[in-house]
């Protein structure tokens, strides 16, 4: 197993810190079939995870930090995007209405679609989305849409 | 970022010149096409060429782009690439704007 770790003020000025690491990392996976769609999912899946972390840290008094942790196993890769807000319950997040066409409320929907688990964790020394992609299967499993 | 405009008729075809629409450039976007769409041009063609990367801060903007249209106005795609298309497709907003493979087809497809 390899891990990386980047930590950043929470601020959308700096979310391009954490894409682009996310997509040379994930260039780098020795997955032959598929790499150009692998790389661009994880890219919006952090993406959309970061900005959720950094909006959860608006409103706080001290300066808050995001955290993106890369684990790359052989199988799978791991990725845990911390927060130091107040946190939620994955569960209690409603799905977007897709037939409403909605401004908001995409972001959680698009990492569950493409992602193999989610999972929230909140913990007092910061709470953390995990985000578990398997290479061995399909990358394009949209069986939420 | 800049964003250039070229009138078709009564179509206005707009490029945003940027690689990436997500939550760092995304009220930036949203307002300078609803500074468009606030000069008078409810009928909007994107050029979305120059566009590698779109989240769903991105996607937001261009669903409020096209409800400030109103009843009467319209926002179609072209140039639109796999990556891109593919969350378009995810959310289904796909069927909201439309999207094709030239500018004369998205041109065509509002006169």
């Amino acid at each position: 197993m390899e891990e990386f770790y980047l930590r950043f003020p929470a601020k959308m000025r700096y979310l391009h810190l954490a894409t682009n690491l996310c997509r040379e990392l994930c260039a780098k996976v020795p997955k032959k079939r598929k790499v150009k769609d692998f790389v661009a999912d994880m890219e919006l899946c952090i993406s959309e995870a970061c900005t959720n972390a950094i909006r959860h840290s608006e409103g706080l008094e001290q300066e808050a930090y995001t955290s993106v942790h890369f684990h790359l196993f052989i199988d799978r890769v791991v990725i845990q995007i911390g927060d130091e807000g107040e946190g939620f319950v994955l569960e209690d997040v409603p799905a977007p209405d897709l037939n409403t066409h909605p401004e908001r409320g995409y972001g959680l929907y698009i990492i569950k679609s493409i992602m193999d688990e989610v999972r929230y964790v909140r913990a007092d020394k910061g709470n953390y989305l995990e985000m578990i992609k398997f290479f061995d299967k399909p990358f394009h499993d949209r069986s939420l849409s | 970022m800049k964003i250039s405009t070229v009138k078709r008729g009564s179509v206005c075809v707009v490029i945003p010149h940027v690689n990436k629409i997500d939550a760092s450039i995304a009220v930036e976007f949203k307002k300078k096409m609803i500074d468009i769409v606030n000069a008078g041009e409810s009928r909007l063609v994107l050029n979305l060429q120059e566009v590698d990367f779109i989240d769903s801060s991105g996607l937001g903007a261009l669903v409020s782009v096209y409800k400030s249209a109103g009843p009467n106005g319209a926002v179609k795609l072209f140039h639109v690439k796999d990556s891109v298309r593919s969350i378009f497709e995810l959310t289904r907003l796909d069927k909201v704007f439309g999207i094709h493979v030239s500018e004369e087809g998205a041109v065509e497809s509002l006169e």
